[in-house]
């Protein structure tokens, strides 16, 4: 985001909760591909991810008179989108996530392993939903584990132990993937 | 590189499909553009979908409550006409064995 862009946002923010759709769909702009990645990276299915975070800014333009500030919107959009993939997890009986759909819409980094990107994303989507939600939100968010556990309304205690689990699972799945090779 | 890092770098926010906000800007407006008097109209064409099922229930009800009741006298009827067809035969037997009794 770019300077300019973060002066703005409280005054894109006031006019949205005027009822402003341009400024609605400023907001949407500024904060879709930190849902679009939450939903994306727990679910692993791009077409789920995309309906859930249409639902998830549904909610927000339903709910914008509620919203107190910037940083309670990213609060809040990290929380509903979180809570929602989580609910989405179980209710899949199973889950079919490929390479490819854990590869779309991800950038190539000159210094890493695209391949090896893409699997950690498949098997991180395979981890019991709250893992996979803890891992995104500290990965991808780069959240403190306090701010998690705040988010996800959980004790700290247990983020740690789903972060420390999930990890473990994540390197477990991995070295077993590169001794197979 | 460790598996933290290579966490980091998997985990980057993507970036949606091209016309993400543009079709979540398609759904807001049609949940916004549905206006009061539509949803009242679509209100008052369920109310009316529901009496006419009501009246249609009801009158097949009445329909067939009268076709009960038909039933029921030609019933009754027919079971008055054997009765009387039975008495007759009787009087006619009676008649026939007292003359040749005489």
């Amino acid at each position: 985001m770019s300077q300019a862009a973060i002066r703005e946002l409280p005054l894109i923010f006031a006019r949205a909760g005027t009822g402003d759709d341009a400024a609605f769909a400023d907001l949407v702009r500024e904060h879709q591909s930190m849902v679009f990645g939450i939903a994306l990276h727990s679910l692993g299915d791009r077409g789920q991810a995309e309906d859930l975070a249409q639902e998830v800014f549904l909610q927000l333009y339903r709910k914008i008179g509620e919203i107190e500030s910037p940083s309670h919107l990213i609060h809040w959009l990290r929380r509903v989108t979180t809570n929602r993939c989580i609910d989405a997890s179980r209710r899949r009986r199973f889950r079919l996530v490929s390479l490819s759909d854990a590869e779309e819409g991800h950038s190539a980094s000159p210094e890493g392993d695209p391949m090896a990107a893409a699997r950690i994303r498949t098997y991180l989507a395979e981890l019991p939903p709250k893992q996979a939600a803890v891992i995104t939100l500290r990965f991808q968010e780069e959240m403190e584990l306090s701010e998690i556990a705040r988010t996800l309304d959980i004790p700290l205690n247990t983020v740690k132990s789903h972060l420390r689990r999930g990890v473990e699972t994540l390197r477990r799945r991995l070295e077993r993937r590169r001794s197979e090779r | 590189m460790n598996l933290e890092q290579q966490l980091r770098e998997a985990l980057r926010r993507p970036e949606p499909p091209a016309g993400f906000a543009e079709r979540v800007m398609g759904r807001v407006a049609q949940e916004r553009g549905t206006p009061p008097r539509e949803r009242t109209s679509r209100r008052r064409r369920l109310s009316a979908a529901a009496a006419v099922l009501a009246l249609a229930l009801g009158g097949w009800g009445g329909y067939r409550i009268e076709q009960n009741r038909r039933a029921e006298n030609a019933a009754e009827e027919a079971l008055t006409a054997l009765r009387i067809a039975s008495e007759k035969i009787n009087l006619a037997r009676e008649n026939i064995e007292r003359h040749s009794e005489d």
